[in-house]
């Protein structure tokens, strides 16, 4: 909120210099800033509306931080009528919403201009300068915080009443704006309709213009919550309803009501007239037990009682006693802590003590997911592959790439930001995969992973999950496919899983030519596969959860061999459509004293092995722990192998 | 040059030998079948009286025995150190490139984070990023329809469901399933539904902290967080603490650290508020704590020198590396 310092300066003469005044306002009070020439901009906290969103607010705080005395509006004498028999009629139907209803009839011989140190002021604070009878209301609610409003009397048809819209009513408001108003909105109307949308804005039909001689002045008070929805609503949002949406004190109609009247009479040499008042609202004193062991058991300082209160009669607190009573325009203060605030706020956060805290030591822990995050991170450092992070927003179009974008089931958001950020992204594949082709511009291998949440529509509910994405990706040739499947194979035996297998994707993936799910005791922990790419690129997601219900085993020793091992090498050829896998499988199973089977060869290779045929070369080691294996042993088990792998493959044996 | 000369500056040639093709041109100039020194003392041994015969020879041939065995050595001392690599390859040139992988710098801050609380006896808990209004503002004391919700721009999923706006929800969630004392800090990311610039993101990350206990203080909380800065920043930051307004405090403070000559504002937070812990059913007579809140980009970004925020999200590798 902008304020003029010259005017803060008048009201209260103790103020120091700009710089000096910002410093300190910023350390006792709230963020303060220059905002060029005379104006300062000063944030005012969402429950200090009522008493500080004004100059007289700001400078009776900045009075307790720097002495000195503020002029008090609240004291004022009303001005009494010159004008005799001139009271507005005033109803308000909607008494749950507006409180309190002040109106007063005053009469202009010409509305001419404001003087200059009028309008200065309200440039400092934004605003333009209308006519001297608009600037006045807008200057009494700059300096004493409650919002006016000014109609044209000889323009009023019938009586004023406060009420909700009716269905369908419409209103033209002074800057040109049209709306359409609903039941729940609250309007200043006439006979003849809406004149104004209460607390927010001012009609067309009775606005004061230079032809103006008659007017009629409204200080009122509207519950917030009204006057908050309907300004959302309408996306309406003016000086005065921001004042009253954050809740202001009805004292401030009263007293914003007399100083227009003295200013009226004194820029505009108006003559004051009858007032009308409606008054609903039930002030109550805000009374609390100040016990300043507790202040000190909250904050941590030492200090004796009559420091304390003296911090809270310097911000105009009333001390009866045990009790303290906060000022009446005070609406933030309820409880100890409020009252501890004001305190500290204003002795000074510098002067508090840094004391370690005395708690019972606990062990401190980090959960699991945050535990196993930071593993993979680790891992995957090491093995060479880089974090991203991306947005966890995507487009339809993002979604459409690999087909109907409704496949996904992906989360729709009511408000999104733009159509690019409409969705919450259902998997880290379509971001991965973006990422690796942006960045085969710079380099020629990708190594890429990204650890986070993706969302997805289930059984009408939302379901988070926490994922790991990674690919690999060439610029040219060749076929990452194999290396990512290695990674894989190595990242769940770092994290201590024993028992995993790769099968054929039995799901459809949309983005993959070909993949396999990745297993563990019968849970699917993710996939990998051959991404639809132009360059040769694999992906792969696995799924935190359930890798967290899966990650055991603490390591074991096992004795070193004692016997030496055999290692046997054989080719084999078979027609190209037989995988490798099964014949693997069928290798491993088929001999108890073989101890590890890898392929360390394979090419296909027409004038060798023949069209339509590959050569694949396994190396196999055999060992026992209880004895050194014989040749013959080796060459019984070799025969069995052979032997079924021409049996259920049709394997030469090269 | 005679025997004896010939053998000293001999052995010392070998000696100062560098490489194999050296060892050859000395060879060649003592033992070289036409003209090596050595060669042609040998050869006019036929010309001599018997006597000088008999001085000079043996001599001479001693030393054919002794220089052929040094070269052979040397040459040994050669193809072995070639063989470890030394010489033949020339050290200077640049090393071979390890293919290593890179953290984003989010994390790498976030870590960094973790391990000072750790350090601290703060626990690290995570929590959901859609949330319910409940959690992300009703419990927090930030009730519908009051203009404070303003601080915080919403992404909404449905009327109930919305993109949480902050790390707080996860005190009350923690709080319900905990008993104090306890001090957790809980990292993770938000959503702010906002126009992207330099310093604005859609999608952001904040690092959540609440110590609570019987007899946990503001003051407390200074030590806590100085501390935590100091290890952050180094020794010598020096760290301000100014008044706040949240609704989920009382009283609420916004915590500035000075680098290079200018105040940053680097977090915000304050004493838990008695409506806070009544949401939570703890006794709020009984039981105080404090709670704070940071930006991990905003951090990283002041440690780093990255000048927009949105560089975090862009997916390039160019970025990540450089850390």
């Amino acid at each position: 909120m902008k304020f003029s310092y010259y005017l803060l300066k008048k009201l209260n003469k103790k103020i120091p210099d700009k710089k000096r005044f910002i410093d300190k306002f910023n350390l006792h009070a709230f963020e303060a800033e220059d905002a060029k020439g005379d104006a300062l901009e000063i944030s005012i906290p969402a429950n200090r509306y009522s008493d500080a969103s004004s100059h007289w607010g700001i400078a009776k705080v900045a009075a307790a931080i720097f002495g000195g005395k503020t002029e008090d509006f609240s004291s004022k004498k009303p001005i009494k009528s010159a004008v005799k028999k001139t009271a507005p009629e005033i109803t308000i139907s909607s008494k749950g919403r507006c409180p309190r209803y002040l109106g007063r009839y005053f009469e202009i011989s010409k509305v001419g201009q404001s003087p200059e140190w009028l309008k200065n002021i309200l440039a400092s604070c934004g605003l333009r300068p209308i006519n001297a009878v608009v600037d006045v209301m807008n200057y009494v609610m700059l300096e004493v915080g409650q919002p006016l409003h000014a109609f044209d009397a000889e323009l009023l048809a019938g009586s004023i009443d406060v009420r909700l819209a009716n269905k369908d009513e419409e209103i033209k408001t002074i800057d040109g704006g049209e709306f359409a108003l609903i039941n729940e909105d609250l309007v200043i109307a006439d006979d003849n309709g809406p004149l104004a949308i209460a607390g927010i804005k001012g009609g067309k039909r009775a606005e004061v213009s230079s032809q103006t001689r008659k007017i009629v002045v409204e200080a009122a008070n509207f519950e917030a919550t009204g006057i908050y929805k309907t300004s959302r609503r309408l996306n309406l949002f003016t000086d005065a309803s921001a004042r009253f949406s954050h809740g202001i004190s009805p004292m401030l109609a009263e007293i914003g009501m007399n100083r227009a009247a003295e200013l009226l009479k004194e820029v505009c040499k108006a003559k004051v007239g009858d007032l009308t008042e409606i008054n609903y609202a039930k002030l109550r004193k805000t009374i609390l037990v100040f016990d300043v062991d507790e202040f000190n058991q909250l904050t941590g300082l030492n200090l004796d009682k009559r420091t304390a209160l003296d911090c809270l009669k310097r911000l105009g607190f009333k001390i009866i006693g045990k009790k303290v009573e906060a000022p009446p325009l005070r609406a933030d203060i309820f409880s100890s802590e409020d009252l501890a605030e004001e305190i500290i706020n204003l002795y000074g956060y510098q002067k508090l003590p840094e004391t370690a805290p005395s708690v019972p030591l606990s062990s401190s822990v980090k959960e699991n997911d945050v535990m196993l995050k930071e593993n993979l991170r680790n891992l995957l450092r090491g093995y060479g592959f880089s974090e991203l992070y991306n947005y966890s927003f995507t487009s339809r179009k993002a979604l459409t790439v690999y087909g109907d974008h409704k496949w996904w089931n992906a989360v729709s958001l009511r408000n999104p930001i733009s159509s690019d950020f409409q969705y919450l992204r259902p998997s880290l594949a379509i971001q991965i995969l973006q990422n690796a082709e942006d960045n085969l511009r710079f380099y020629d291998t990708v190594r890429i992973f990204e650890i986070g949440k993706v969302f997805t529509v289930k059984e009408s509910e939302v379901d988070e999950r926490l994922k790991l994405g990674l690919a690999i990706s060439f610029k040219k040739t060749g076929d990452p496919i194999l290396e990512l499947k290695g990674i894989i194979d190595q990242l769940l035996r770092d994290l201590g899983l024993t028992e995993f297998f790769f099968r054929d994707l039995d799901w459809d993936l949309k983005f993959l030519d070909h993949g396999l799910r990745v297993e563990s005791d019968h849970h699917v922990v993710g996939y990998l596969g051959v991404a639809k790419s132009k360059t040769p690129t694999a992906i792969a997601e696995l799924d935190l959860r359930e890798l967290l219900e899966l990650v055991v085993g603490e390591k074991e020793y096992r004795p070193l061999p004692k016997y030496p091992s055999v290692m046997r090498d054989i080719s084999v050829s078979v027609t190209s459509d037989v995988r490798v896998g099964p014949i693997q499988d069928l290798i491993e199973n088929s001999s108890h004293i073989l101890a590890d089977v890898d392929l360390v060869d394979w090419f296909e290779n027409a004038q060798h092995v023949g069209a339509g045929r590959k050569s694949l070369t396994f190396r196999l080691v055999f060992q026992t722990e209880d004895r050194t294996l014989t040749d013959e042993e080796v060459n019984k088990e070799m025969d069995k192998i052979t032997a079924a792998l021409k049996d259920q493959f049709d394997a030469e044996i090269r | 040059m005679n025997v004896a000369e010939i053998r000293k500056s001999a052995l010392e040639d070998v000696k100062k030998a560098k490489n194999v093709k050296a060892l050859e041109v000395i060879r060649v100039k003592y033992l070289g079948r036409k003209d090596g020194e050595l060669t042609k003392i040998l050869r006019s041994l036929k010309d001599l009286s018997v006597a000088e015969r008999k001085e000079i020879g043996p001599a001479a041939n001693e030393l054919r025995g002794d220089l052929e065995e040094a070269f052979s050595k040397k040459l040994k001392e050669f193809s072995a150190s070639s063989k470890r690599g030394v010489v033949g390859i020339d050290i200077t040139m640049p090393g071979k490139k390890i293919a290593v992988g890179h953290l984003h710098p989010l994390t790498i801050i976030e870590n960094r984070i973790k391990e000072i609380f750790n350090s601290l006896n703060f626990s690290v808990v995570e929590g959901p990023e859609a949330e319910t209004d409940y959690y992300n503002f009703d419990a927090l004391n930030i009730p519908a329809n009051h203009p404070a919700r303003d601080m915080w721009d919403t992404f909404w999923i449905d009327s109930k469901k919305l993109l949480r706006t902050h790390t707080s929800p996860m005190q009350i969630r923690y709080m319900e399933k905990h008993q104090p004392p306890f001090q957790i800090i809980v990292p993770g990311r938000v959503f702010r539904f906002e126009a992207t610039d330099a310093s604005h993101e859609i999608n952001f990350h904040q690092v959540e902290g609440l110590m609570v206990g019987e007899r946990v203080t503001l003051a407390n909380f200074k030590y806590v967080i100085t501390e935590f800065f100091r290890q952050f920043f180094g020794p010598g930051t020096h760290v301000r603490f100014r008044p706040s307004y949240f609704p989920f405090v009382e009283p609420g403070l916004e915590v500035d650290v000075m680098l290079n000559g200018n105040w940053l504002e680097v977090m915000g937070a304050g004493m838990v508020h008695p409506k806070v812990f009544d949401a939570v059913r703890y006794n709020p007579r009984k039981i105080r704590g404090f709670a704070f809140g940071m930006g991990l980009e905003r951090l990283a970004m002041i440690k780093y020198k990255i000048p927009d925020i949105r560089l975090f999200y862009s997916g390039d590798l160019r970025f990540t590396n450089q850390f």
